[in-house]
């Protein structure tokens, strides 16, 4: 929520804090301030309020009220008398149909008004928050939710048949909201009428039959309150979220009714003449404040620490609670808006947070009981490092495919759509990708595995799969080299237990749990820990270009040498280095060995071009010809 | 520039390798891991970490949705909950269900760490990937406060990186609800939420508030593992490209 330094202070008798101490002070006492923005004459924070504190905070006055508690200010009393005497002729009839989902409407008529530009205050209130100003009557109403949280909706009086009627839907009824769009409702849906036709949908919003125009002479304020799970469900199906509709489905108390009533009265009094009638309050059910029975040791140990029970005390008074002191066990009466204060470990946090997380003491419980090993991660950690060990790397994959068993409901993308039913495609597109760059790994042979869930009709299952690829022509099969590696898992899991799975040219996958089922409870992790301590070097998203050099050097020359002027004469753009074939022979009588090696460029910022990978090559040959007796092939 | 040869060994994703040096840590203070489900019902991944339907904490996790109502358990995972057939099923969306199950099958008191893949229904970026590893972890025992949640905590956290700070939060699972940051590198980082067991969460996996308490907390694997070895990019993670899993 935009909140305004401006419009908190208004509500503190003290001066506040500069705008960083208290967003600092909020961060650390009630909700995080994601942002500050300074703008002329006052500072906007853009506060994040999480569902809990919804039920009081996405108003001004709620955010004055934490402010006060964590810093120990004083709020200022709100002062809503004004000097209007109440037309008892004029009033407006409420009838609520559905008592379950509107529990409180206050209807009040407010004639001769005049529906003009708001006042500049006004203006530059709603503007601080980035909200628009549209005409005195609704930029109050708007006013009065930014400040208490209440929603409120203005009728135009004369265009309302008879009083307000607050019912269900009927079949095949419209209406065309106040921003034109048409809903279609149904029974599901509550509405705002008149005798004739619907005028609002209810708590989420207005229609155009009774909307203020600037031709509006005479009003019907409401005030009102809706289920909230009621709210939520209807502005979700409706697709219509606004602001009045996120306040009612967090849950506002529906004592703020009066209150916002009774602030749009006397704000809007301030500008004009008019007449108010009587407000017509139908209270379904008085909300009672809430008693909860607590001991001050509970909050203390809870916390971990003693925290002297008047500090604690102090803490609930000053978040407007009052606390009857009897022997050891507190009656603590909270205030109608903390709908969010229900049970007792509820004021834990209270406390808490007000009196400062970082005084918790550390406490690293001792030990009470000896750790269990979990099978499932025991052998599943064992194939890995299995695998490892015969060279295989392991990878992860997305577990979402375009076609599997299992659908989604609301996939992320079209090609995400089901859930994988197996390993062995992603582990063969994985395969062909990594084929690509095996110069770049320095690999002749690309081979990899993964351990993860796929999803049948049947369940999910645990899935092991394999891959093999050879990266140039070699002498030995893929597929005898899964076969050994097998034969090596089989010597853990036993004999023919890993032989019923899918074993293609390049892959290998087989369903673990029935494996592992069987096996004996393992005694003690055995894996080997060793938390890698690299730094990550970025991946190029660049092409790189590979080639071979080959020199022959009189026989006792160093490979280190050779490779040292490489290096040195390639520079930056050298990525990899690889010496793949090492002979020695007779040359015109001479003895002399042949080192072979593969390099591979590739830059962070661009494409190289063949030109640029040439120039490097033949600077590097040149420095190797150079050498007395040495030759590159 | 690389120039050893890779050919003799190979590489653990480094996430395996971060999943394996968190137990370790956590074995030493008494903590098990424990597994569960991928595929949840609603009723573990909401409804009984107190986050019923048409409530608005619902929105703060992008769920995906099944249509199938499939089984949620392979038979051979020794849980329970072949549940009720007829609730809807979703990826889950935080490790905190198996809580729930671990709850219902053990005798407090107990501490474990849940490492394991979750899934949110968000759009992929360099911070978000509809698939990621989190870290539950569970103390449940006759006392438990928050000065041992963040002692527990430190302890961890202290061994991979520096000290933390609490802030107030919500999850509605636990009550106290905080938010934990940990000191990295001259910057303050948001890695956890935690807090206490609430006591609905007791009440519904069939544990005694009244003689139990804990605490919990959770956070994702992925941003340790990003933040540990400056890794930019999560989806990396997923891609199965050894130019990753290889410099591990």
């Amino acid at each position: 929520m935009k909140v305004s330094y401006t419009w908190l202070q208004a509500h503190i008798e003290e001066k506040i804090p500069v705008p960083e101490k208290v967003a600092e002070l909020f961060t650390f006492g009630a909700f995080e301030v994601e942002h500050i923005e300074h703008a002329d004459n006052d500072t906007i924070f853009d506060i994040k309020v999480l569902p809990d504190r919804a039920h009081y905070a996405l108003g001004h006055r709620g955010m004055a009220y934490e402010l006060a508690a964590i810093a120990a200010l004083t709020l200022k009393p709100r002062r809503l008398e004004n000097s209007i005497r109440r037309d008892e002729a004029l009033s407006v009839e409420v009838d609520i149909r559905n008592k379950e989902l509107c529990t409180r409407y206050i209807g009040t008529p407010i004639h001769g008004i005049t529906v003009k530009k708001s006042p500049e205050w006004l203006e530059n209130a709603l503007r601080s928050i980035g909200q628009r100003s549209i005409n005195n009557v609704v930029d109050i109403a708007n006013y009065v939710m930014f400040d208490t949280g209440q929603p409120l909706h203005a009728f135009d009086a004369d265009k309302v048949v008879g009083g307000i009627i607050i019912r269900s839907a009927k079949k095949d009824e419209h209406i065309t909201t106040l921003d034109k769009r048409e809903a279609e409702l149904s029974p599901e849906i509550l509405v705002i009428a008149d005798e004739e036709a619907p005028l609002a949908i209810a708590g989420i919003k207005g229609g155009t039959k009774a909307g203020v125009t600037s031709e509006t002479k005479n009003i019907i304020l409401e005030a009102a309150h809706f289920d909230p799970a009621y709210i939520r469900k209807i502005s979700t199906k409706l697709g219509i979220k606004t602001d009045a509709s996120k306040r009612y489905e967090n849950e506002i108390t529906p004592e703020f009714t009066s209150i916002g009533s009774e602030l749009f009265i006397t704000l809007l009094e301030k500008e004009q003449k008019m007449r108010v009638g009587k407000s017509t309050d139908v209270y379904v059910k008085k909300s009672e404040k809430r008693v909860l029975h607590v001991n001050p040791e509970f909050i203390s140990s809870n916390l971990g620490f003693i925290i002297p029970a008047d500090k604690i005390k102090e803490i609930l008074m000053r978040l407007g609670m009052e606390v009857n002191e009897a022997k050891d066990m507190w009656s603590v009466t909270i205030p109608h808006s903390r709908l969010d204060i229900a049970i007792p470990e509820d004021l834990i946090e209270e406390v808490g947070r007000i009196y400062g997380y970082e005084k918790i003491p550390l406490n690293v419980p001792p030990l009470s009981k000896v750790q269990e090993i979990n099978k499932n991660f025991y052998y599943a950690e064992k194939i890995r490092d299995i695998l490892v060990k015969e060279g295989f790397s392991e990878i992860y994959t997305s577990s979402f495919e375009n076609k599997g068993e299992i659908e989604l409901q609301n996939a992320l993308a079209s090609d995400k759509g089901f859930l994988r039913s197996e390993l062995s495609s992603h582990i063969l597109k994985s395969l062909e990708f990594n084929v690509h760059n095996a110069d770049l790994l320095g690999l002749d042979q690309i081979k990899i595995f993964e351990i993860g869930k796929i999803f049948t009709k049947k369940g999910e299952f645990l899935s092991l799969a394999i891959g093999m690829k050879n990266a140039r022509k070699l002498k030995v099969k893929e597929r005898s080299v899964l076969e050994k590696v097998i034969e090596g898992l089989e010597q853990v899991f036993g004999a023919g237990a890993m032989s019923h799975s899918k074993i293609s040219d390049t892959t290998y996958e087989i369903i673990l749990d029935p494996i592992l089922e069987k096996m004996q409870e393992p005694k003690e992790y055995d894996f080997i820990y060793a938390l890698p301590e690299t730094k990550y070097k970025p991946i190029s998203v660049y092409p790189f270009i590979s080639r071979d050099i080959a020199v022959f050097v009189p026989e006792g020359t160093t490979e280190e040498e050779v490779r040292n002027i490489i290096i040195s004469d390639a520079g930056e753009l050298l990525q990899h280095l690889r010496l793949f074939d090492v002979f020695t022979k007779s040359i015109d009588g001479k003895s002399m060995t042949s080192y072979a090696y593969r390099l591979v460029f590739q830059s962070y910022e661009k494409t190289l071009s063949d030109n640029e990978v040439n120039e490097i090559t033949n600077k590097i040959t040149n420095t190797l010809n150079a050498n007395t007796d040495w030759r590159v092939r | 520039m690389e120039t050893k040869n890779k050919l003799s060994k190979g590489h653990l994703h480094p996430i395996t390798s971060l999943i394996r040096e968190i137990e370790r840590i956590f074995a030493t203070i008494g903590f098990s891991i424990a597994d569960g489900p991928e595929i949840e019902t609603e009723f573990y991944n909401f409804d009984a970490l107190n986050i019923p339907a048409h409530h608005p904490a619902r929105d703060m996790q992008d769920t995906f949705w099944l249509k199938t109502r499939t089984p949620t358990v392979s038979a051979s995972q020794n849980l329970k909950g072949q549940a009720d057939n007829r609730e809807r099923r979703v990826l889950r969306t935080h490790t905190s269900p198996v809580q729930i199950r671990y709850m219902e099958l053990h005798k407090p008191p107990f501490r474990i760490i849940v490492p394991g893949k979750v899934f949110r229904n968000e759009a992929t970026d360099a911070t978000h990937e509809a698939q990621f590893y989190q870290l539950e972890g569970l103390m449940v025992d006759e006392k438990v406060s928050l000065a041992d949640l963040k002692g527990t905590l430190e302890y961890f956290y202290k061994k991979l990186f520096g000290e933390l700070r609490f802030r107030p939060s919500y999850f509605p699972f636990v009550e106290p609800a905080l938010e934990v940051d940990i000191f990295f590198k001259d910057k303050w980082l948001e890695v956890n939420g935690a807090g206490l067991v609430h006591p609905k969460v007791f009440e519904a996996a069939g544990v005694d508030p009244k003689n139990w308490q804990g605490f919990a907390f959770g956070g994702g694997i992925d941003r340790l593992a990003m933040i540990k070895y400056g890794i930019p990019d999560v989806r990396h993670f997923y891609s199965g490209d050894l130019r990753l899993s290889t410099q591990f």
